[in-house]
């Protein structure tokens, strides 16, 4: 018995070797091809074409309809939304029930955006004529500039925030003038932020928040046909009926209210 | 009949600058058996090591069944059996499983063979065990049958009589000079047991600081086997072997007088001594026989 | 045939020698720790996220799931974000379809997942010192008990002696291997309960001028993924095994050739921390042994590497070793 289980082990070894070659040549020969793929040119050209095609509809649907653009960030995209419509989505929904004409929406948020991201966005040559065509555009930003600073110790706060609100100004200066040098008469809607924790737990962040509410708020509504929209006191009084199960992004509930009053203070722009 | 089986041609050997062999030259015939004498450091084993293959020598060339070690290998070494200093295995395999490992390297060894081997040193019974239960002497038992399994034309054996039993020794013995006189193997043995050397040898090297001193029959050393006499007048004893006898004396610590003298002529000292009445007490053959010839014969170089 | 019964033996030679088995126990026991300590970061970290995110049940990360797929699928329509964007928005995308489909909580851990991470855990530092504990004695073992002595004394050329080893070394490399994804599988499989094997795993990263470029990301079945993780896994026992081989010709006691393996493997490492800024530092091997780092992503501690590249340069590690190995072992002489 043990003499032939001896004797088994070279033919054994030799076997099982032999089977396994053919798999560790398939995992290299895999393991080059997945670090060396040729598939990038392949991608580049769908983009390209995607691009196209897009821009062609949105002349179609222009001459009788309404196109709006979304811009921003994770809200504006619509995430925690159960439907996933966001704001935005919900807006528009409800703006189509009342109007005839088409509406063609689009909706160019990246979830984790910066001020700085979304006017790199606005630069982009092609984007600019995108923005030609917009008869509203629809914008969540600076949640993510504002809230970078939750990563410092407290005592580093202050200086932080005064940093980036400086910043923030900027880029909203030079985001206001983007659009209205492509777009002199679109409607533009920016939201304002809202509280995460509206206890007085951590009082330096509630005051950071209505600080660049009031600063964001001053900066667009002197602006024609700019209009801001707080959303401060929708969740005051109930924070958690209106987020989602992250505690970050509100849920669908929360995304109707922003939405209704959207559509409440822009009604009257597109049935003039 | 005999053929020349292995030949040493001025085999040299150095070591970082430092000569350990200085030009060896050595015959062995078929079915003869010759001992390696020589004391520790004086290039024995060095030389066994050179005459299969595991040092290179420096110059000179080593011959067996007339293919060339170094130029010719393979074919060379088909026709050697050895045991080089301790008969190391593979402790963690059993006996049979060295054996079998070692065969599978050879040609033409069939398992009929190896058990034939095996029954020729005795380890039917304990075959199967791993190596590391053996005692010295069944290693030793093991490093012969792995020699002896290919029939080699020239057997190689660095002091084999270590560890074995005295029964095993006379075994051993008989066992080598079977194989030398009727397999007719040429076996070349080491061995720092004198007595074993002179029972089971023909013929004789003997080595010192990397030279060959002298080769020379056993019977040769046994004719010239030194006599010992033990007297109460030595010098008067002396005197006469010297000038009746013309042989050389040793005087001996133990005031006994040591001469090389044929047995034929023992009795004639021995009436002389009567006769001169030195008061002889005994007479007795020198039992180190050998080593008194060695010591004899490598003493004169200390001094020069 | 010569050469075959030769190599039969060697392999022979080294699995009753028992440090295969070392090896066997080393690995159930390494496994089986790596094994708990997963499964028990995993609870941990899944009981925090069900705790912050106020859900107390499994169940709940379909939902979760769910948003965050809608989430990257209309995020896709988007034809202004970058194409490396667009890639690794695609795979993610695949991903999440996949742990629906399956029905397959991406918080928990699969059989699977534990085998290539295993592997590429090991490759740099364990999976080397296995190979140089089975290695080490390969020669040097032969040299200290003079059983060297018989091989060298066989009519067969030293060459073919040291060829026969070095196949049986190459041979048991792979074994190593093929034991390391069985017992990783088995003991896995006992943890995690679920396979997993056709899970979408991100791979294509690719290192653009010191940087990672994801542009060319693509996913590839978590299968295909471990057989390319341990394939890798061979091609560095295959080196260090022959490093490990040629010191063990040079040096004659077992127990100094494994600790200037080791001592080269772990100082290697150290080295290429401090130096590696260096040119030079690219050609140690050490450095190059992370070859599983090409395939997930994640940049290598020295710039300028490729997977070709560190693949080439173990090579010819294995290569000027087999080379010296060769030489010194067919002109030595056998002194004791």
């Amino acid at each position: 018995m043990l003499k032939s289980i001896k004797k088994a082990i070279w033919p054994i070894t030799l076997v099982s070797v032999i089977i396994a070659v053919p798999f560790f040549i398939f995992g290299i020969l895999q393991a080059f091809q997945v670090t060396q793929g040729a598939m990038q040119e392949e991608e580049t050209a769908n983009g390209e074409n995607r691009i196209e095609e897009r821009s062609e509809e949105i002349e179609e649907v222009n001459d009788g309809g309404h196109h709006i653009l979304t811009l921003g960030d994770s809200l504006a995209r619509g995430t925690g939304d159960e439907e996933g419509l966001g704001f935005a989505g919900r807006t528009v929904q409800k703006l189509d029930e009342f109007l005839d004409v088409p509406i063609i929406h689009d909706n160019y948020a990246v979830e984790g955006f910066r001020i700085s991201e979304m006017l790199e966005l606005l630069n982009n040559n092609e984007f600019q004529e995108e923005l030609q065509h917009t008869d509203m555009i629809m914008i969540s930003i600076g949640g993510n500039d504002v809230r970078s600073i939750r990563g410092l110790p407290a005592s580093e706060w202050t200086e932080a925030y005064q940093n980036i609100e400086e910043g923030y100004q900027e880029a909203l200066e030079e985001t206001i003038r983007r659009i209205r040098e492509a777009n002199p008469g679109a409607l533009v809607v920016f939201l304002g932020l809202y509280n995460l924790d509206y206890s007085d737990e951590s009082p330096e962040e509630t005051e950071f928040l209505l600080r660049w509410n009031a600063i964001t708020y001053q900066m667009i509504e002197k602006e024609q046909d700019f209009v801001w929209i707080p959303t401060y006191d929708l969740f005051q009084f109930q924070l958690t009926e209106s987020l989602s199960p992250d505690l970050l992004h509100p849920n669908g509930a929360g995304y109707e209210k922003i939405a209704n009053r959207i559509i409440e203070v822009i009604m009257p722009f597109f049935t003039d | 009949m005999s053929e020349l089986v292995l030949e040493l041609r001025n085999v040299h050997k150095a070591i970082k600058g430092k000569k350990i062999i200085k030009g060896i030259n050595l015959e062995l015939f078929s079915g003869e058996v010759l001992g390696f004498l020589g004391p520790n450091g004086s290039g024995k084993t060095t030389t066994l090591r050179m005459i299969v293959g595991l040092i290179r020598m420096t110059k000179g060339e080593v011959f067996i069944a007339g293919h060339s070690i170094e130029k010719d290998f393979v074919k060379a070494m088909k026709n050697v059996g050895c045991i080089i200093e301790n008969p190391e295995m593979y402790d963690y395999l059993s006996g049979w499983e060295n054996l079998k490992i070692l065969a599978s390297m050879e040609k033409g060894i069939t398992k009929e063979r190896m058990k034939e081997v095996v029954s020729l040193v005795g380890m039917e019974k304990r075959i199967d065990d791993k190596v590391y239960t053996y005692s010295l002497g069944m290693k030793q038992r093991l490093g012969i049958a792995q020699a002896i399994m290919k029939r080699p034309k020239l057997l190689i054996l660095d002091e084999p009589a270590n560890g074995l039993d005295p029964a095993g020794i006379s075994e051993f013995r008989k066992l080598i000079q079977k194989l030398a006189h009727e397999e007719s193997m040429a076996v070349l043995v080491s061995s720092h047991i004198l007595a074993e050397i002179e029972m089971m040898c023909d013929r004789v090297a003997i080595i010192k600081q990397g030279e060959v001193v002298q080769v020379t029959t056993v019977k040769n050393i046994v004719k010239d086997q030194g006599i010992i006499w033990k007297i109460k007048e030595v010098q008067q004893g002396k005197k006469i072997l010297e000038e009746e006898f013309q042989t050389a004396v040793q005087l001996k610590e133990d005031q006994t007088l040591l001469a090389f003298i044929g047995e034929d002529q023992v009795s004639m000292v021995n009436k002389r001594f009567m006769e001169a009445d030195v008061g002889l007490l005994y007479v007795n053959k020198n039992q180190k026989s050998l080593e008194d010839l060695f010591l004899a014969l490598t003493a004169g170089d200390e001094i020069v | 045939m010569k050469l075959y019964s030769l190599v039969g033996n060697e392999v022979f030679k080294i699995i009753m020698k028992k440090r295969l088995w070392v090896i066997v126990g080393i690995l159930i026991i390494l496994i089986g720790l790596f094994a708990y300590g997963e499964h028990y970061t995993r609870e941990r970290t899944q009981s925090q996220i069900a705790e912050r995110l106020g859900i107390d049940d499994v169940d709940d990360w379909r939902e979760i799931t769910n948003q965050q797929l809608l989430d990257l699928e209309r995020r896709l329509d988007n034809p202004f974000i970058p194409e490396e964007g667009r890639a690794s928005i695609q795979v993610r995308a695949e991903q999440l379809r996949y742990y629906l489909a399956e029905d397959i909580n991406p918080t928990t851990f699969s059989a699977a997942q534990f085998m290539s991470n295993f592997m590429e855990q090991s490759i740099f530092l364990f999976l080397p010192l296995l190979i140089i504990l089975l290695a080490s004695d390969i020669v040097s073992k032969e040299s200290t008990t003079g059983t060297i002595k018989l091989l060298m004394t066989r009519p067969v050329p030293r060459w073919k002696i040291l060829t026969s080893k070095l196949l049986a070394l190459t041979i048991l490399e792979m074994i190593v291997i093929l034991l390391m994804a069985v017992i990783a599988l088995g003991i896995s499989y006992i943890t995690f309960g679920h396979g997993g094997f056709r899970e979408p795993v991100i791979t294509g990263f690719r290192v653009v001028n010191g940087e990672l470029d994801a542009s060319n990301i693509q996913t590839v079945s978590r299968g295909t993924y471990i057989f390319m993780t341990y394939s890798l896994g061979y091609i560095v026992a295959f080196s260090i095994g022959k490093m490990a081989l040629m010191v063990s010709v040079l040096v004659k006691s077992t127990a100094a050739s494994i600790g200037i393996m080791m001592s080269s493997l772990i100082g290697g490492t150290f080295l290429s921390f401090f130096i590696s800024d260096w040119e030079i530092t690219r050609y140690l091997f050490n450095v190059n042994l992370r070859l599983t780092d090409f395939l997930s992503g994640d940049l290598q501690p020295v710039e300028g590497l490729s997977l070709s590249f560190s693949i080439g340069v173990l090579l010819l590690w294995a290569l000027a070793a087999t080379l010296v190995a060769f030489g010194v072992f067919s002109y030595k002489d056998i002194l004791d």
